[in-house]
């Protein structure tokens, strides 16, 4: 799944704060890249790359809110940000948790705050991607059923008998019996209970029967 | 020739002598005090009979006809004489009176021995004519016997002579030159005439040298003599008469002349005579003291009029003038005999006689109310001003101090009277000495007004107090005095004090509330440093815990943590600068690094605003002269101000541009530049007023103070609109002195 290692990216516009963080980040033996303005950073930016983003908030022309704002546009898998300023205002950290920001930090920040925030953010974009990744399959699987193997598959999950489902469809139990099991087979499960969580994973089920 | 000589000179030397007695009679007619030219007329007349009787005389016919003729000579004869003496006594003003007499009685004798005797005085008889030639004619001349009595007549010739002598003696001892000359010739004239007759008669009596008589005719000589004498006399005397009335006429046009112009100028003559205690007055002088047109004023009645204050004073002063003549000028009150009061000037003075007694004492009177009514206002004036006024002499005396002066120094009048000015103020100023050569009160005398000086000034009790001094010069009965003014600036200096004081205040309290809205950006520009060394730190524990550290890389870390330590260190003496408060003196300062500093201050505040910041500063500019913390509290205002105006203008449109130029020859000017919505006409001006403000948390003290900040150092403050949209505020500060002729090269 992550073929790469985590990468973290830091982002700030003075030039002594982004040399000292990206040292820090070294020495704790993590990979990082150094970008002195959001322009640099949007520029080589690559949505498969795993890690997170240490943003700084104020920089001049693209500041760091508008950076979190654009790289949401871009990728659904944009990177977790830790935002860390020298001018932290309630308003700034409302609007930056709102938008998505993992963590808020303000400077100077001590080395162990930083770096348990960098972790836990490269731990969460690992997670998402897998997760993603996980998603795109269960995509690509559910794109083989038919669209008869799709509406028995969405009554199931809802929790009715095949009866019920049947009766629904206009079709005999044994019918449905047959999709049901082709359905499972199709979509790489054992059990029931797997193919709700592969339901709900997928954004067809979620709602109970009523 | 038909007629003989004698018969044509005779009759003509008669009617010569005639003709000119006529003309002295008339002229003693017309001017009857020259009674000489009366006697004159009958001396010339009797000359004239005396020559026609002795014309017939010489022409006699018979012995008998002589004789008669001879007697009636006397007639003539004796006017003659009677009016020669009075000629004598009368235009000589000379010779004895008894001679006189002696010679009239003889006279008087002779005439009547004369007509008493047969035939006649001085012949008993004569017994023949004897005929003689002379001069052509035939001539009689008496012989016969003479008379003893004609010694009487002779004797009376004598005296006569002798008389005449002595008047001409008596004239010459007077040593007069005119006298001299008129008595040479008129009494020569008259002795030789007499003497040659009487030389004549006694030869011919006595020797019988056969000559006619007494040559009568020669006695016209006296007559021209003596008329010349006294028709230049009664020329001299009509010239004198005329002379004196050119005089006279002269005289009475000076009068009238001096009348107008002693009215004019409102000058009373006067003058009192001893003799008749009278005293003469002009018009003017009776319109002065109240008198009527014709009363009779003596001098008691003039004194009475001064007023009783003064009294005492003027008569002392009259009183030494009639002792020794002295002149006296006094100023005193009079007394109008209606009550009222006039101040008058009288300069008098009186002449003594020969015995030292006084005759005359002259005047003049003025009435010099008025002046006296203006000094008495210039008094006032002088006492009750406000500012201190002193009037010294040149050489720095006190002559006259008003109240100001004895309150603000604590003196009483009379302890600086007298004294030198140098008691009061300071004794030299800007270097200069007061009062001695070359000083200031030379200079004021030549001058009309001298500047102000602040001075130092001593008081009664030591204490200094600061002044405010002006030198002008004024006239006096000195020549020129020395009018100083003296106004005591404790106050204003006090003011100035407090004024200075609350503008530091003013300043200092602008900066600290500038401090509280800049203290996010303070604190961010601390916090940056701050990160990088704790990171940098943190790293470096980290590395030193490997197995084989890279010192390199350590050294590195540690060399940057120093810079940023510094970078810190300057922040925070930002901030200082920001909060302190007195010692605010000017100093040289380069514009541009001024602009950097407060753009570094700035930095993140522009950033969080979003406000994109150029920098256009010229090249070469000379140091200025200002206080550094209050340039730069004025350059952080107007920036956050621009900075303020542009928050509601999209993102990338905020621009700031702060730019220095020198278009001005003696000073920096400092602009900051906005893309806001720019400032109205009335807002050009209003914006720099306290308490004015368009922000919503405002106080609006800022561009107030900004502008106070501005004009203490010498420079100006406005605000205009951009060309292309926005405002503009800008402000200059003087150049430093010591470059103000520099024009370039001068490293920021």
């Amino acid at each position: 799944m992550d073929r790469l290692e985590s990468k973290v990216v830091v982002v700030d516009d003075d030039a002594s704060v982004l040399k000292a963080l990206a040292r820090l980040l070294k020495s704790a033996g993590m990979q990082v890249a150094t970008y002195a303005s959001a322009e640099d950073y949007l520029q080589a930016y690559d949505p498969s790359e795993p890690g997170c983003l240490v943003l700084d908030l104020a920089m001049p022309s693209l500041g760091g809110l508008e950076l979190q704002d654009e790289l949401a546009r871009r990728s659904p898998l944009s990177p977790p940000i830790i935002f860390l300023t020298g001018r932290a205002t309630v308003t700034d950290s409302v609007r930056a948790f709102k938008h998505g920001a993992t963590e808020f930090l303000t400077k100077p920040v001590d080395e162990e705050a930083l770096l348990g925030a960098v972790r836990g953010a490269c731990e969460k974009d690992k997670l998402e991607r897998t997760r993603f990744a996980e998603q795109e399959k269960t995509k690509q699987l559910l794109a083989t059923l038919t669209p008869r193997e799709v509406e028995v598959f969405r009554q199931v999950v809802v929790g009715k008998l095949n009866k019920q489902i049947a009766y629904d469809l206009g079709t005999v139990e044994k019918t449905v019996k047959v999709h049901r099991a082709r359905v499972m087979e199709k979509m790489h499960v054992n059990s029931l209970a797997e193919l709700v969580l592969v339901a709900v994973d997928a954004g067809i089920a979620g709602h109970r029967a009523h | 020739m038909v007629l003989g000589f004698t018969v044509i000179a005779w009759p003509l030397m008669a009617g010569m002598c005639v003709a000119i007695g006529v003309i002295h009679l008339l002229t003693w007619i017309k001017l009857p005090q020259q009674r000489a030219n009366l006697v004159f007329f009958l001396m010339a007349f009797s000359v004239a009979g005396l020559i026609l009787f002795e014309l017939q005389l010489m022409h006699a016919p018979s012995p008998e006809e002589y004789e008669h003729l001879v007697r009636w000579l006397h007639i003539p004869s004796y006017l003659f004489f009677i009016s020669l003496v009075l000629f004598v006594r009368v235009y000589f003003n000379a010779g004895r009176l008894w001679l006189a007499w002696s010679i009239g009685v003889l006279r008087s004798a002779t005439v009547i021995i004369n007509f008493t005797v047969d035939p006649n005085i001085h012949f008993i008889d004569i017994t023949r004519l004897q005929p003689v030639q002379l001069w052509g004619e035939t001539l009689f001349v008496p012989e016969g016997i003479p008379s003893p009595w004609q010694l009487v007549a002779h004797a009376s010739v004598l005296l006569t002579v002798v008389y005449c002598v002595d008047a001409v003696l008596t004239v010459w001892k007077r040593g007069d030159a005119t006298e001299r000359r008129r008595a040479l010739y008129v009494g020569g004239s008259i002795l030789l005439c007499l003497g040659f007759s009487l030389t004549m008669v006694v030869s011919n009596l006595w020797f019988g040298t056969g000559k006619p008589f007494y040559l009568f005719g020669s006695f016209t000589l006296v007559v021209l003599a003596a008329s010349n004498e006294l028709g230049s006399d009664s020329l001299r005397a009509l010239t004198m008469s005329r002379s004196l009335q050119a005089a006279n006429s002269e005289l009475h046009k000076s009068q009238q002349y001096m009348n107008l112009l002693s009215e004019a100028a409102a000058i009373g003559m006067w003058q009192w005579d001893a003799d008749s205690d009278n005293i003469w007055m002009t018009d003017q002088t009776r319109a002065i003291y109240g008198f009527e047109a014709a009363e009779r004023v003596n001098l008691q009645r003039f004194l009475e009029a001064v007023h009783d204050l003064d009294l005492a004073e003027v008569s002392s002063d009259v009183n030494q003038s009639l002792r020794g003549g002295e002149r006296f000028l006094r100023e005193y009150r009079i007394v109008l005999p209606d009550g009222r009061t006039r101040w008058v000037a009288t300069r008098g003075g009186v002449e003594l006689g020969s015995e030292g007694q006084p005759t005359v004492m002259l005047g003049v009177t003025i009435d010099v109310s008025e002046r006296k009514l203006a000094d008495e206002r210039f008094r006032q004036v002088v006492e009750v001003s406000p500012t201190g006024l002193l009037i010294a002499q040149k050489d720095g005396r006190i002559h006259l101090v008003n109240e100001q002066v004895e309150r603000d120094f604590g003196y009483s009048r009379q302890e600086l009277l007298g004294q030198p000015i140098e008691r009061l103020i300071v004794h030299r100023l800007h270097g200069r000495p007061l009062t001695t050569q070359g000083g200031f009160f030379a200079e004021a005398a030549s001058n009309v007004l001298t500047d102000n000086h602040e001075v130092i000034g001593v008081c009664k009790d030591g204490r200094e107090i600061p002044l405010e001094v002006c030198f002008s010069s004024i006239g006096s009965e000195r020549g020129a005095d020395i009018l100083v003014s003296i106004a005591n600036i404790s106050e204003r200096k006090r003011a100035e004090l407090d004024i200075a004081q609350q503008r530091n205040e003013l300043a200092h309290l602008s900066r600290a509330i500038m401090l509280s809205e800049l203290s996010g950006s303070f604190a961010h520009e601390l916090n940056q440093p701050l990160m990088a060394i704790l990171s940098n730190a943190q790293a470096a524990l980290r590395f030193l815990t490997q197995e084989q550290p890279d010192l390199v890389e350590i050294r590195e870390i540690l060399q940057d943590i120093v810079n940023d330590d510094k970078r810190a260190g300057e922040v925070i003496q930002g901030m200082r600068l920001l909060l302190k408060k007195g010692e605010l003196k000017s100093e040289p300062l380069a514009p541009n690094t001024l602009v950097l500093e407060v753009l570094r201050l700035l930095r993140s505040d522009m950033l969080n605003a979003g406000v994109i910041c150029t920098a256009e500063l010229a090249e070469d500019l000379p140091q200025i002269n200002g206080i550094r913390v209050q340039l730069q509290q004025v350059l952080l205002n107007l920036m956050t101000n621009a900075c303020d105006a542009m928050a509601d203008v999209p993102k990338h449109h905020r621009r700031l541009v702060i730019s220095t130029l020198r278009d001005d020859s003696d000073c920096v000017t400092f602009c900051v530049r906005d893309a806001g919505l720019g400032v109205s006409a009335e807002q050009t001006e209003k914006v720099f007023e306290p308490f004015y403000t368009t922000k919503k948390h405002g106080l609006g003290l800022g561009l107030a103070v900004c502008r106070r900040i501005v004009n203490a150092q010498g420079g100006r403050i406005w605000a205009e609109n951009n060309m292309g949209g926005g405002a503009r505020f800008c402000f200059t500060v003087p150049i430093d002195k010591k470059d103000i002729a520099w024009t370039g090269s001068n490293p920021k």
